[in-house]
């Protein structure tokens, strides 16, 4: 997957989505504009709980921009979730009508990367230590 | 390419992150130069073998295996690429990922970075 197709995608989903979303990992660097590194999985979760019409939708919605939907990467949410107060340490990264984005702080970006620690992982953590301010 | 085409151990790929028995928790780790060595042989199996149906299954786990490699743990995917001195994204098609290669490659994963977890390498600095 390109940067420009994930954006892309994005976009869909942001525009078809309702409530609160958190974005992670790598779809989420590219998102922010600080890495082009090859991806094949978009990591994107509710705040709160997440229904099956909501998974539908965002797999329909990946089908429709040409990817298949196992793309949507739904197992980060377990990650993120089993972290120490997970709420406390998310960073609005863009409200739009009813529906608001969130990217998780650098702390909570590190502790979610550094569970499985893979190469790929740990510059993912050196990246998005280097180019993100959380205030 | 020359020599004799012999067939992987396919425990030793089995037992770093092969999702052919996904269900396998192992605490066996192979010598990681076993590991690369028996890609290798995977590779030209498959290359000189080709798809075929009793070894279809076996074929889409290695690309899977590949996959993850290439994109979680580029450096020594490429490594092991000029080991094999073989193009693994030309000959296995890796530029072409379908759902059932994610879901392989889900299944792949988290076996890979345990290996690597547990024996040492690309710890955190």
């Amino acid at each position: 997957m390109n940067r420009k197709d994930i954006l892309v995608l994005y976009n869909d989903l942001l525009n078809h989505l309702n409530g609160d979303w958190i974005l992670v990992g790598g779809g989420l660097l590219h998102f922010l504009g600080i890495s082009e590194r090859e991806t094949i999985d978009i990591d994107i979760m509710p705040v709160g709980e997440i229904s099956n019409s909501d998974q539908l939708k965002i797999m329909e919605i990946a089908e429709k921009n040409g990817f298949p939907p196992e793309v949507i990467n739904f197992s980060s949410e377990y990650f993120l979730k089993k972290q120490k107060n997970w709420k406390d340490e998310l960073v609005l990264l863009q409200e739009k009508n009813n529906t608001r984005i969130f990217r998780p702080t650098k702390k909570l970006f590190r502790e979610m990367k550094e569970q499985r620690g893979t190469e790929t992982d740990l510059s993912d953590i050196e990246l998005f230590e280097k180019n993100i301010q959380d205030k | 390419m020359t020599g004799l085409i012999f067939e992987p151990d396919w425990n030793i790929l089995i037992n770093f992150g092969l999702p052919l028995n996904p269900a396998r928790e192992t605490d066996i780790f192979p010598d990681y130069d076993d590991v690369v060595h028996q890609i290798t042989v995977a590779a030209r199996f498959f290359y000189w073998h080709g798809v075929e149906p009793h070894n279809g299954r076996a074929y889409d786990s290695f690309r899977a295996l590949l996959l993850a490699l290439k994109i979680h743990y580029p450096s020594e995917f490429f490594r092991i690429e000029q080991i094999a001195d073989m193009d693994f994204v030309k000959l296995f098609k890796l530029e072409t990922v379908s759902g059932r290669d994610i879901k392989l490659r889900n299944l792949s994963l988290p076996m890979i970075s345990r290996y690597f977890r547990e024996s040492g390498i690309f710890k955190d600095q």
